[in-house]
């Protein structure tokens, strides 16, 4: 953390400046991909569904310009793969599956994940605020 | 927003989009991929309520993330630079010989080939060669490029003028064959299955997402329309003496 340049709260690209907790850059980076393999574990979804699901995560508000090429690199990695569906009243959806792989991989990166973060909050003081509002992704949370 | 943007003073969709596909077509992009990303951004703003330019930034930079994210298999082989020559190089002489041919024929004398059409030609080719590559360059830099290749043609139209020592005399026939025979070798196997066009097409209809002006169609037929009709002119007017 001492190595971090930006605060938490600095701008982040790709990530509305008027949401709530902001997080840096890198952080994000890091954990972005994870978040979406996660959340595609629950089942398909597609692109909006995702940026609203991490939002609501509290991750902040995750731009069309970060999100879908992420969800590009996934399928072209064979983690996930697309369909179009016909979209009811609008245009056609984009909906993500995970593969078989891909649901492999999720649950491979999210046992790392947790090993890090675990290693890394040794090192770390404790700090006064509420665990809960340390906003860990809930599927995190959940395993 | 980027130079690229500002391409088209009619833009076929919006000034966003028309970056956005440009520079994934300059990116290699296949047209059905370019489809795919654009129905994508097409959803996406229309779930959110966003603008393009909100919702994914500048045009350029976005298509170059997308194009980054795909797979090999997203992205068309451009020609070698060596595939362009010969393609030039072949049209080019084989013009000149049905030409010549044809003005030898209508003339009842032997064909010539002056050492200033040959230098022209091959002028001709190496910028016909080079343009492909220096696209991109010629989107971002129009006019000081335009002018360069504009100053190169004039130097090629003025070549036969100025060097007129005779390089090759034959019989009219002889050039007009091989005029011919050069050009349909030269566009036969293009045409019989390799320059199809990549279109994008919206994954969604099915079809193009934006309406192409009826000419661009007809443009491909510009050039042989223009060499059937200077053969026209060639055998039909009568030689000055």
């Amino acid at each position: 953390m001492s190595g971090t340049s930006s605060p938490p709260g600095a701008d982040v690209p790709g990530v509305q400046a008027d949401s709530e907790p902001r997080w840096p850059t890198e952080w994000l980076r890091g954990v972005l991909e994870l978040c979406v393999l996660g959340i595609l574990t629950e089942g398909p979804a597609h692109g909006y569904a995702l940026a609203v699901r991490l939002e609501g995560a509290g991750l902040g508000a995750v731009k069309g310009g970060t999100l879908y090429p992420l969800l590009t690199r996934l399928e072209t990695d064979g983690l996930v793969t697309s369909s179009w569906q016909a979209g009811t009243g609008g245009p056609g959806r984009k909906v993500f599956v995970l593969t078989e792989t891909g649901s492999t991989e999720a649950l491979r990166r999210t046992a790392r994940w947790a090993q890090f973060t675990e290693r890394t909050r040794r090192l770390l003081p404790v700090p006064d605020a509420d665990p809960a509002d340390l906003c860990l992704p809930s599927f995190l949370e959940q395993r | 927003m980027t130079k690229i943007s500002k391409l088209s003073a009619r833009p076929l969709m919006d000034p966003w989009r028309d970056a956005f596909v440009l520079r994934l077509r300059l990116l290699d992009t296949r047209g059905a991929v370019i489809g795919d990303a654009l129905a994508q951004v097409d959803s996406h703003c229309a779930e959110t309520g966003e603008k393009p330019d909100a919702a994914f930034g500048d045009p350029d930079e976005y298509a170059r993330t997308v194009a980054a994210a795909l797979p090999a298999t997203a992205r068309v082989v451009p020609p070698s630079p060596w595939n362009t020559a010969a393609l030039a190089a072949g049209t080019m002489l084989g013009v000149l010989g049905v030409l010549s041919g044809t003005a030898a024929l209508a003339d009842g004398s032997p064909g010539t080939l002056s050492w200033g059409s040959l230098a022209s030609l091959a002028c001709m080719v190496a910028v016909a060669a080079t343009l492909p590559a220096a696209l991109e360059q010629l989107i971002e830099r129009r006019w000081p490029l335009t002018v360069a290749i504009t100053a190169a043609l004039a130097v090629c139209a003025a070549l036969p003028a100025l060097w007129r020592h005779e390089a090759l005399r034959a019989p009219g026939t002889v050039l007009l064959g091989c005029g011919a025979v050069l050009l349909l070798a030269t566009w036969l196997p293009p045409l019989a299955g390799r320059l199809r066009p990549d279109r994008i097409v919206d994954p969604r209809s099915g079809l193009e997402p934006f309406t192409v002006p009826p000419w661009i169609r007809w443009v491909g037929w510009l050039p042989a329309t223009v060499l059937v009709a200077a053969i026209l002119l060639i055998a039909l007017l009568p030689t000055p003496h």
